[in-house]
């Protein structure tokens, strides 16, 4: 048997069940859709109609017909959904009426290039951050450090977020390629990723100070901010410094924050960048590797490290992918210590590029990603007016938001990482309505104010 | 770090309770100063544990370099790009 649409003439029952459908005072009580049988609307014993299904007035049937006829008790023709003979499926008619396909439909899952799904403004209510806005977290005496490709603090400014980058730190990878002999400063950078990643991480939390440093600064020749990629040693080198202004300029007696927070939307996309299977210094299944062991000590300092879980799903990875779509929640992004972000769109499904679970063999814990933040919104047009905030990169730094708003209240040594993000696990809600962890969106979708206020906050 | 440097090595060498210097890492290692990578210095990986990274020329490298066990490498030095 095959489900179809029937179109068909007009019965009693038909235009009784297509003017209750349109009733705006229907009953209480479930009725059927169709109060009536095959038989009884002129269609054969083998056909099975859908009672459930409400007939459809549609007026002639035919282009251009005029809007009067598809008022139920003038419509000449209805439709029915059914299940008929495949036979009859084939032959295009049942019984004389025509029919057409029903086809199975399911939510289309956003891919690279598709336009935006809602805006920065319906990310923060998927995540109920106004709700702990209202309480006064707004990430106040927080440091963000982004790990990106530099900020342009001229373009958030033009998003009327102006006074947020921290000008004492001053990562200077970049002045050695940039060929104009000097430093560009915090903020100073081209628009581009990092910009993104800084307009998002103000979702959560708009009071926050974040730490320009532009990691992937491109190769020689290529104009600062605007260019994509670097290597994991400009990373390591980075965290070095990070920890360094942490421990000695800002954290501890100084306390001009009270807490730190690192936001890493970048990873390593193919298995063939790293080196190969079984080498004993791999970077992407090895917490031995020097990147993840600097990790590791970050964390003991109590520092809060988001990382993207990559953009290798199944459904339409990335092309740096190279058509590898499992194991790719890799490296660092993998750590047992991070929490590791997933993408959804803000109608809640996943976007179809976010790297599933689970994570790479090897680096300790494989129910990765942890859980999973809006992205593919219109935010901070960084890549252009009307151009998606996209990528699990955005979901890091939204996540990377909320941790920073609950760090408002929230100490770091009384509160480490590891409790605060088990709070932000379990307080996290899955759209199936299946708790537990799953490959797509791990422990489900963060909501901050549930982890606020299961932590007391 | 700029272009190019992925043809350095990366190394780990444990200081103990030696000042965190080059110039220390390349005694421990056996090397002379000019084998480093200056721009890569000496990385901290893990203060507690006086774990330092450094980037090692590898036609400098020699059979007594990881003998040692306070000396680990070479470690991979992968290209990164954002998730966008």
């Amino acid at each position: 048997m095959v489900r179809v649409l029937i179109e068909i003439e007009s019965h009693e029952p038909l235009m009784e069940s297509a003017a209750r459908s349109m009733s705006v005072e229907k009953s209480a009580i479930p009725e059927p859709g169709i109060k009536a049988t095959a038989t009884d609307i002129g269609l054969s014993s083998d056909v099975i109609l859908d009672t459930s299904f409400e007939a459809i007035a549609v007026g002639t049937g035919e282009p251009g017909a005029d809007l009067a006829s598809f008022e139920p008790g003038q419509s000449p023709k209805f439709v029915v959904r059914a299940d008929v003979p495949e036979s009859a499926a084939e032959s295009g008619s049942v019984n004389g009426r025509r029919l057409f396909s029903d086809p199975g439909i399911a939510p289309i899952q956003i891919c690279p290039g598709d336009p935006a799904l809602g805006t920065d403004i319906d990310a923060s209510v998927q995540h109920n951050i106004p709700a702990i806005h209202q309480r006064g977290l707004t990430g106040d005496r927080v440091a963000v450090a982004i790990m990106d490709t530099g900020i342009s603090s001229q373009h958030l400014a033009g998003k009327n977020k102006t006074g947020v980058i921290e000008t004492n730190v001053v990562w200077n990878a970049l002045a050695a390629i940039s060929g104009n002999g000097g430093l560009t400063p915090p903020g100073g950078h081209a628009v581009g990723h990092g910009t993104m990643c800084a307009f998002d991480v103000l979702i959560g939390s708009p009071d926050a100070r974040l730490l320009d440093y532009p990691i992937m600064h491109g190769f020689a020749g290529q104009p600062a901010g605007s260019s994509i990629g670097g290597f994991l040693g400009d990373v390591l080198q980075a965290y070095a410094h990070l920890e360094a202004f942490w421990s000695v300029s800002f954290g501890g007696a100084r306390q001009k924050y009270d807490a730190l927070v690192i936001s890493n939307s970048w990873g390593v996309f193919h298995p063939s960048w790293d080196f190969p299977d079984n080498h004993p210094g791999r970077y992407i299944d090895n917490p031995n590797h020097p990147f993840n062991l600097r990790v590791e000590a970050m964390v003991r300092q109590n520092i809060d490290i988001i990382f993207a879980a990559g953009n290798c799903g199944s459904n339409c990875p990335d092309s740096r992918c190279g058509g590898v779509v499992t194991d790719t929640i890799t490296g660092a992004n993998a750590h047992p210590d991070v929490l590791t972000l997933a993408g959804v769109d803000t109608s809640d499904l996943r976007v179809g590029y976010s790297s599933q679970g689970p994570a790479i063999p090897g680096m300790g814990q494989s129910d990765k990603p942890d859980v999973a933040c809006a992205t593919h919104f219109l935010g901070s047009e960084a890549f252009g007016t009307g151009q998606p905030d996209s990528g699990t990169s955005t979901s890091c730094p939204v996540a990377a938001g909320c941790v920073a708003a609950l760090r408002t209240q929230l100490n770091q040594a009384m509160f480490p990482p590891a409790r605060m993000f088990d709070e932000i696990r379990a307080t996290a809600r899955q759209p199936s309505g299946v708790a537990g962890w799953n490959a797509d969106l791990g422990f489900g979708i963060v909501d901050i104010d549930q982890a606020a206020q299961s932590l007391g906050i | 770090m700029t272009e190019g440097t992925t043809s350095w090595v990366m190394m780990t060498v444990h200081l103990g309770e030696q000042a965190a210097t080059l110039s220390n890492a390349a005694k421990i290692m056996n090397l002379p100063e000019s084998a480093f990578d200056a721009d890569f210095g000496l990385t901290v990986v893990d203060r507690e544990k006086a774990l330092y990274a450094v980037m090692v020329d590898p036609d400098a490298m020699t059979d007594s370099v990881g003998q040692d066990a306070g000396i680990k490498g070479p470690f991979s030095n992968p290209k990164i790009e954002p998730f966008s």
